[in-house]
This record gives C-alpha cells, structure tokens and sequence, in this order.
C-alpha cells in the first residue's frame, strides 16, 4: 500500500477549520504563476438568492478599474448592502445604550471573519432570530429593574405620556436615528395593546417594548440612506444619521454617541472636513481600539485561538488561556502601534516587541511582566522576532510552513491561491523517519502536481521553521538543525533571505504589501468587498500610508473622508425617493 | 400572510378569549389529517460510514448476514433494508460541483449555485430538500413542527448544512442547540396535556411574544420599502423566520395527546465526554415528538464533511493522539473523524479507527431504531410505520467519492417499502472488497435522486422527479417498494 507521509500544512487537514476555508470552489491548480489577485468580489457573478451574500456592483457606467478614457479616476463608489451588527458591535450597543455589560452575545451565533476580512452577510433563520429574541428579554428584564431611571415620569403625569417621551428618545439612540411619529406610534400601540391585551404593568409594558426595539430591523442592521438625489456621477451623499452609524461602527464598533448624534441633528457631518474632525477625536477616544482590534482580528485570524487545541504530549504549555493571552497580546501590539505610537507599517511587521502576559513571557524566554495596570510592551530578542508575523498569534493561528506561507501571499499580498486538489490527500511520497517539517515540506517541490501551488508558498513559509506550532523559537526540528532560508517571488521585493527577520524586513519594504494593507482596513472598516469602483477611494488610503507623518493613522483619516466612505451608490431595485 | 394572522388575534382579543383558545383553531388540521397511524421520515445523516467491506452485510437480496458494524441491528433484521449502488450521481453532471458539498447535496439532489461565503464564494444548495418540501405539504400544515432538524456539531455553511430549504438558505429549524433539555423546552414545555389548564404565566409569555412578533413584522415590513432587491431578499427571509417562530408559538399551544416523557436531564454538554449522552437524549426526545405526533419529518445531522474539530476522544485512548507527524509534521492536530476519512485506508491501525467511530454512530442508529420500535401503534410498533434512513454522505471519502452511500432504511413506513432485503443496484460487486485509493467508477450506479423519490412517495407525495432532472435520474427505485 502506497504510503503519503508529506501531506503537510494542507489546510483541509490542518488547520482546525474551517469550514470555509474548504468552500473555496474553484478546482484549478497552480501554474507556478499567479492567478491573480484576490479580488473582493470585483468579479462577482450576480448574487444568487438571499443567501449569505455580498452585493454586486451595479457598475453603472464605471469604466474598468474606475477610470475614464483618459485614465483619470472617476468619482465612484462601490455597492455597500444591509449589514447586521457583528455580535462584538450587538455587545458594545447594548452596552452604550443600556449600561448592560454582560456581553449578551455570548448566546447569538457568532459571525466569522472571512479570509477576505469582513463579515458577510448570512442570513436570519428562526434559529438566529429565536437566539436574538431571547437575548433581548434578558437585557431587558434586566433593564426595567429600574424603570424609574429608564422612563423618567414626574409625578402626576401619566404613565403613557413618559413611555411617549421615552419612545422619542430612546428610539432615537436605539435605531440612531429620529423616529418618524408613525414609527414613534407603532410603538405606542405595542405597549397600550400589551398592557390592555396582557394586563401588563407599566414596567413590563416597558420591558415589551424593549424587547420589540431590540428585534428591530432598525436596531438590528445598518443600512446606508441616501439624501436627495442622485448627482451627476450617480452617487448621493450619506444621510447624516447613517454617516453619524458608519462613522461611530466603524471607528468604535457601537453605536454613535450624543456628540455623532448632535452633529447629525445640526447637519454638521456634510463636509469632508466635519466628518475629518469628528473621526479626529473619535480615533483620540479609548473606543478606538475596537477598530485596530476589529482589523487584526479579521487580518490575521486571531478569532480562531479561542478554539485552537494542541496535543497535551507535544505541546505541554498550551492551555486555552494562553491562547487568549496571544490574541489579547496582539491586539494591544496593533493598537499600540496605530493609535499611539507612529502608525508605521513598519513598525508593525518588524518591531521586536511583544505584550505578553506571565506564560507567554515564558514562552518568549523574557522576564515575567509587572502586569500593574494591564499589557506593558517588552522587548523581544531582534535576532528572532520583527514584528506582527513573529507573535505567537500568528504562528499558533497559522502553525505550519504551508499555512504561513499562504498566509502572506493572500493577507499581505492579496493574492489568490487555490485551494489543494480533491485528491491532494492521495499523493504523496515516502520519508524515512525522522524527518524534519523541511523534509516533509519540500517533498512537495519534486512532485509536478504539488509544485506548482506549493512553489507560491513554501519558500515563503521556511522563514517562520524557527518557530514551532505554538509560536516558540527552537534551534533543531527532527535532531536536524533548522533551515530557516527561504525565497518571495512574484512581489515587488523579491529576493531570497534566511530567518523570520529578513523576510519580515522585505515585507515591510513592499509596495504591494502596503497596498494590500490598504484594501484589508478598508474591508474591515467598511465590512465589505471593495469593487474597482473603489479605486479612488483606495488611492488615497494608500496615499495616505505612503507619505503620512503617522500612516495608518492618517490612512484611516483618510478612509472616512474618501467618497467610499461619505457616498453610496443606489442599489439595484431600490425605490427612488 | 401577517395580515391574516394580526386579524386572528385581535379576533380572539375582542371575544375576550386567552391564549387558551387558540389550540381550537387547530383541532380540526389535526382530526383531518390523522390516518390510524401516520407514516414518518427520519433521516439520519452522517459524513460517511464505512471501510465499505466493513459496513455492507455478506450474501444475498434475502439470505444475508450483517457486519460487525451493523450487529446492533441484528434483532431487527426483518426491518432493514441495505440499499447498494446509489450514488449522488447528479452532484459530479453540473458546472458548479466540487467535492465538498457532499451533504449540502444529499436531500436536496439538485444543481449547486455559486453563492458569497465569508471566505468567498462556494458551491451552495440549489434547491430545496426532500425534509423541507415534505413538511411544507398540506397535509403537513395542522402540524405543530412540520419539520425537525435536530443533530449535533453540524454548524456550519451553506455547504455543510443536509436540511437546506432553498438556495443558500438554511433549514427552518427548531434548534440548533445541542442541549436535549432546551430541545424538550421548545417541544414541550408549556404545553398543555389533555384535562389540564394551561399554566396563567406561560399564557401571557405567548401573548407578549406573539404581540411583538407581530410588531417585528409591520416594521420589517416598512423598512423593507426603500431597499433594493437584494437586501429586500435579506428581510423577506428574516420575515420568514419569524413566520417560523409564530408558528413554533401556535404550535407549542397544541393540547398533547399523549405524554412526552420527563424533561431530560441537563449536563455540561460543552465536556465532550459528555456527547454520547447528549446524543441519546436527543434521540429519546425526538422519539417522544414522533410518538405524540408533533413532527413527521426529521432530520438528524451528525457532524459533517469538514473540519478538524470532531473529535472522539469518549471512544478510546488512541482518539486522542496528535495526528501522525506523518500527515502534520508541526504536530497540531488532535485525530478528527475528518483526518481518518482521508487516512483510514492507508493503514490498518487507521482503518480499525475509522470503522469505530463510524460504527459509533451507527450504534446510536440502532439505538433509535430499538426506541421507535418499542412504541406500540396497533398491532405494530412506531418503527414500522416510519422509514428511518441511515445515509452516509460520501462513500469512498478518501478520494471524496459521493458514491455509493452507505444506506439502510429501517422500518417499512407502513407497508410501502418491502424489507429484510440487501437489494444491489446496478453492477457494482466490490461491496465486501477493501477500499482503494484509485478512484472508481460510477458507471453502474443509480442515481439517489431516485431514493429521494421513493422516500416522497412513502410519505404521500406522489412524485417522480426530485432535485435534478433527466431520464437518469427519473422515477422511484420501485425495486424498493412492497
């Protein structure tokens, strides 16, 4: 019987997944070439049914690549559908909204994060809006424990008057936006009908209420209005409560505060330069870091080290509380870097820093932390470590060469690999034991049929061979020592390198990585694909990270103040106001 | 469809009737559709179930002799039927297969369409499933659950999910929670038995959720004005689901007929060790809803196609080793039913594991097939009035051969199936023969869409196409029939 032992790093196999990893559906191998870059869904066919599904773009009268005959861009943007909130922005609104902390979601099916960086849209079946309505009737029995506080009521006025006042007010916070007075009166019937119908106290009428706004569609997704008509380019600027959600969605995950919801009263989120001084001080507010942590969580797959496992015998220190302490390590790392320090793509994929906590510092061989006060940033060993892609997040979420290597072609250079044949299983070669994971790897090169995708990501991949499944460095694998050298091909910085810190320091030189970067924080600010309507948006994101005094900082000021950010294009089928 | 049910309640409100009334208005479905005993489907998926020489019995159409996997079906040998050589051959004749829509593709047997994941586009359901179309007949509709879609560790995408009821759409299931307490709360609890008053607090939590319900759907329904088509489709379908959730309410005020047994007991379910708990008590409740004649239609879906996380640690030492460094040289994995499907056959050891934890579930088939049959329904029991299917979504998944299936019908669904029989279709002979790697033929197979077709006309549904058509995978496999 044939014997395959070099199946190595196959993410069918490998990777604790992914489910969505293996519905990528194209059958095609690899050339040696690239296939092409990772493209959002620029080339989507038309989306089928309701299913989980992204929004076509309409591309209505967009030349290719968003520019005229004459190669400037044209003012575009591309379609961005109904949305609901991700259950960290359900969280962070019931708490806003209410004072509830309790992290309700924990009972709502969590949303993943695609390899692509956003969320796309599923779908709302009995089962998820069964699990919605009863996190709503928890937050809100416990929310009318003190009806007095929520529905002020002086005395002598009537109780239906309050619940009028507090429909008004509550409802502009909850659906962020002012009620319309029939909106305002359906909700008055709701609370009469169940107080007459169920002979329901003031209190539970509340509670009723509460329950509905928290199911409501208004609570519930972001949709992106228009105000007026369209222009002369087919696009209309944001109606000013929806710029006030996308704003405060996208820079702190919650819904926005008095401060979005007065300037969107007032008018005052017009201009490019209102919305610039808002996003201004909101980047300065501590919520902040839920975008920095959104982004890294969706770039670089941190959610999968909350159900990560590794075998006891291998991996003796892996416990899933230090898988946490990785995640919450990378994310400090992130938004230490965007947010207080100089925002440097740099600086992130190659300062030799870490945030760990008392068992990752051991993992990094480095003096256990004071954690007095929370993370504090020590130094790594800079002979082993540069940056983001040399934390244990990393190399724990992606363990193996293959893993990482294709890793950075499609998050760092976005570029599309297929996924392995059917059959890749089937192949194989024999190894005398022991073999080393770069013997097992690089059987890979001698077999055509695997060579071709293989070449694309195992080179890349032999960097990372210092560090083992769990992210520690190690001097030998398989009683050999280690191999660390390794190749990038098809980039703009190509060339060969030895170890994790040259190859992070190419990565950190290229082009194509900072434009990749761009195109992933617009995803995850925008929780879309990007379309080539978008070129002009990411043009001057990627401007932005270019010659920025602080880059990412300055591209995310720039994002919001992009037409991608600030316009919508009419989708198809919509009623023209 | 909201405006005639808005019109009910205030109807009863203004009668100044309770929530009490409302069983009444479905008497008369229930007496309509009450043959003696009705026929039942329960569908029992798994990924795949074999070494196929371990799984399929020896012998001949009626002089067979079981494997050891399917011993636990010894007692009942007179109530099977192995049905060999049916494939999903309609999944591999269209543009949009790939491999891994297996038991997206299982009950629905149609054309995949390309659909937008969240890692990008997949193959995704094409069309409705053989459970979701049964449950949406008429004479489904006096029903409390027309249909119930039960399992556990199945989460996943469109692609992964057996019970899909359209395109990209999942099944309108009653849980997807894997605690058999909370599933006997959805069917259960509140619910009247026959002489008993309905308890004044559950009452007002349906008149509260029923109010809401109905205000969920004016304002879905105004919000929905200005969308445009597509997002329109997104609030169509939440709209659905809350018809499901109604109908769950109204369901759930359906007076018994019969007593459900006790409340099973809960466990910390999110301990592994404790799943083959878990599964049993499942299997009792769905036991108690077909035999009080709540639901008709069942599926049970266990585990599916991908991922590496099932793991079986309850079945022995060896379930819980790291993945051969062989296969996985960074050493991260821990052996998942995934890891053997692709493995078993390239050693002994692996093999032996595979067939273990494929024999395990098919031990819990046996375990429901036993609790159906010690249901007394005339002169028979439960069991024989039902087709309890068991059906392993690939049949070489070493290769990801979606053929043949591994299947057993247990039970006659009243007289309609003639069993006690090992019927082999098509040519194929290497049941009793060690699986290869080479990839093998489907010449000489037939198409399970013709299986779908027979189990619809079991149940009353007299059709003779399901999912693809063509003169392939036309008309009922009568071979099967009484």
């Amino acid at each position: 019987m044939e014997q395959h032992q070099n199946q190595v790093g196959h993410p069918c196999l490998l990777e604790a997944l992914t489910i969505a990893a293996l519905s990528v559906a194209a059958l095609v191998g690899c050339t040696g070439t690239l296939s092409g870059t990772d493209s959002g869904n620029r080339s989507a066919g038309p989306n089928q049914g309701v299913g989980p599904g992204g929004v076509a773009d309409p591309g209505g009268g967009v030349a290719a690549g968003g520019r005229d005959a004459t190669g400037s861009l044209l003012p575009a943007v591309g379609p961005a559908g109904l949305r609901r909130l991700t259950t960290r922005e359900y969280d962070n609104t019931v708490r806003d909204l209410l004072g509830d902390d309790s992290g309700p979601s924990r009972q709502l099916v969590a949303e993943s994060h695609g390899a692509e960086g956003y969320v796309a849209f599923q779908p709302m079946g009995a089962t998820e809006l069964e699990q919605y309505r009863s996190a709503a009737e928890a937050i809100a029995a416990r929310a009318v424990g003190q009806v007095a506080d929520l529905v002020p009521c002086a005395s002598g006025t009537a109780e239906p008057i309050c619940t009028r006042a507090f429909i008004d007010s509550f409802g502009k916070r909850a659906f962020r936006r002012p009620l319309a007075a029939a909106e305002a009166t359906e909700l008055e019937a709701l609370y009469t009908g169940v107080r007459m119908r169920a002979g329901l106290s003031h209190s539970d009428g509340i509670r009723v209420l509460l329950t509905a706004m928290l199911q409501d569609p208004r609570f519930l997704y972001q949709r992106q209005l228009g105000s007026g008509a369209a222009d002369a380019n087919g696009l209309v600027p944001l109606d000013a409560y929806d710029m006030a959600s996308r704003l405060s969605y996208a820079l702190w995950r919650t819904m926005p505060d008095a401060a979005l919801l007065e300037a969107a009263d007032s008018g005052r989120l017009g201009t490019e330069a209102e919305v610039r001084a808002q996003a201004t001080r909101m980047l300065a507010d501590p919520r902040a870091r839920e975008a920095t942590t959104a982004w890294a969580s969706s770039w670089l797959g941190l959610e999968r080290l909350d159900t990560l496992s590794r075998p006891a015998d291998a991996y003796p220190e892996w416990t899933p509380a230090l898988g946490a302490a990785m995640r919450r390590e990378s994310e400090a790392f992130v938004a230490s870097v965007v947010l207080d320090g100089d925002a440097a793509l740099h600086t992130l994929l190659t300062a030799p820093v870490a945030f760990p906590d008392a068992a990752l510092s051991q993992l990094y061989g480095v003096a256990k932390p004071t954690l007095a006060g929370g993370l504090s940033q020590v130094n790594l060993n800079p002979t082993q470590r540069a940056g983001i892609l040399t934390q244990a997040s990393f190399l724990t979420a992606f363990p193996t060469p293959v893993l990482r290597g294709k890793f950075v072609r499609e998050r760092l250079l976005c570029q599309t690999m297929p996924p392995p044949p059917p059959n890749a299983q089937g192949m194989g070669h024999v190894l005398a034991d022991p073999a080393s994971e770069r013997e097992r790897v690089s059987a890979h090169s001698t077999d055509p049929a695997c060579a071709g995708c293989h070449t694309l990501m195992d080179p890349i991949g032999f960097g990372f061979l210092s560090f083992d499944a769990i992210g520690k460095w190690r001097e030998s694998d398989a009683g050999r020592p280690i191999d660390d050298s390794g190749a990038l091909a098809g980039t703009d910085a190509d060339g060969s390198f030895v170890g994790p810190v040259e190859l992070a320091a190419r990565l950190a030189s290229s082009a194509d990585v900072r434009q990749c970067l761009t195109r992933r924080w617009f995803r995850s600010l925008l929780e879309r694909a990007e379309t080539d309507s978008d070129n002009g948006s990411l043009e001057l994101l990627g401007a932005a990270l270019e010659k920025g005094e602080r880059p990412m900082r300055d591209m995310l000021l720039a994002l919001v103040a992009a037409p991608a950010f600030r316009y919508r294009h009419p989708l198809s089928g919509e009623a023209t106001p | 469809m909201s405006k005639g049910r808005v019109t009910r309640r205030d109807l009863i409100a203004r009668l100044g009737l309770g929530a009490a009334a409302i069983p009444l208005l479905y008497a008369g479905a229930r007496a309509q559709s009450a043959p003696a005993f009705p026929r039942r489907l329960v569908l029992f998926t798994v990924p795949s179930c074999g070494p196929r020489d371990l799984f399929w019995p020896t012998g001949t159409e009626t002089d067979f002799t079981l494997s050891a996997m399917t011993s636990p079906l010894e007692d009942l040998k007179k109530k099977l039927t192995f049905v060999g050589g049916v494939g999903s051959l309609s999944a591999y004749d269209q543009p949009n297969f790939a491999v891994h829509e297996a038991h997206c593709h299982l009950l629905t047997g149609a054309q995949t369409v390309s659909l937008q994941g969240a890692n990008g586009r997949y193959n995704g359901v094409g069309g409705p499933s053989l459970d979701w179309t049964l449950a949406n007949l008429p004479a489904m509709s006096g029903l409390p659950f027309p249909q119930l879609v039960v399992g556990y560790n199945y989460e996943g995408n469109g692609y992964t999910r057996a019970a899909p009821k359209a395109a990209g759409q999942a099944a309108p299931e009653i849980t997807r929670r894997d605690n058999p307490a909370t599933l006997f709360d959805q069917l259960f609890a509140g619910r009247p038995t026959v002489g008993t008053a309905v308890d004044p607090s559950i009452a007002r939590i349906r008149e509260e959720r029923a109010s809401v319900l109905d205000y969920l759907t004016s304002s879905l329904n105004s919000y929905k004005v200005n969308l445009g088509t597509e997002d329109r489709q997104k609030i169509d379908f939440h709209l659905d689901g809350l018809r499901d959730l109604e109908r769950n309410l109204n369901g759930n005020a359906t007076t018994l007929g019969c007593t459900p047994g006790t409340r099973p007991m809960t466990a910390d379910f999110s301990n592994i060790d404790n799943v083959p708990a878990l599964v049993q008590r499942q299997l009792d409740v769905v036991t108690a809803a077909l035999s009080c004649d709540l639901t008709r239609v069942v599926t049970l879906q266990w585990a599916h196609d991908g991922g590496n996380r099932w793991n079986y640690p309850w079945l022995g030492p060896e379930f819980k080793q790291a993945v051969p460094k062989a296969s996985d040289p960074a050493g991260t994995g821990i052996i998942s039913q995934h890891y053997l499907q692709h493995q078993a056959w390239t050693s002994p050891d692996l093999t032996a594991m595979r067939a273990k934890l494929e024999g395990w579930w098919l031990s819990q088939y046996a375990y429901l097939a036993h609790k159906l049959n010690s249901v007394q329904e005339g002169s028979g029991t439960m069991l024989d009035n039902t087709a309890l299917v068991f059906i392993g979504a690939q049949g070489f998944p070493g290769n990801h051969e979606l053929y043949p299936h591994p299947i057993i019908i247990t039970g006659s669904c009243g007289g309609f199936f003639r069993t006690g029989r090992f019927v082999k279709f098509g040519s194929r002979t290497d049941y009793n023969e060690p699986e290869v790697t080479k990839v093998a033929t489907r010449d000489g197979l037939v198409a399970h869409n013709r299986l779908l077709v027979s189990l619809a006309n079991a149940m009353g549904h007299p059709i003779s196409t399901f999912g693809m058509t063509g003169s392939a995978y036309q008309g009922p496999l009568t071979e099967l029939h009484a």
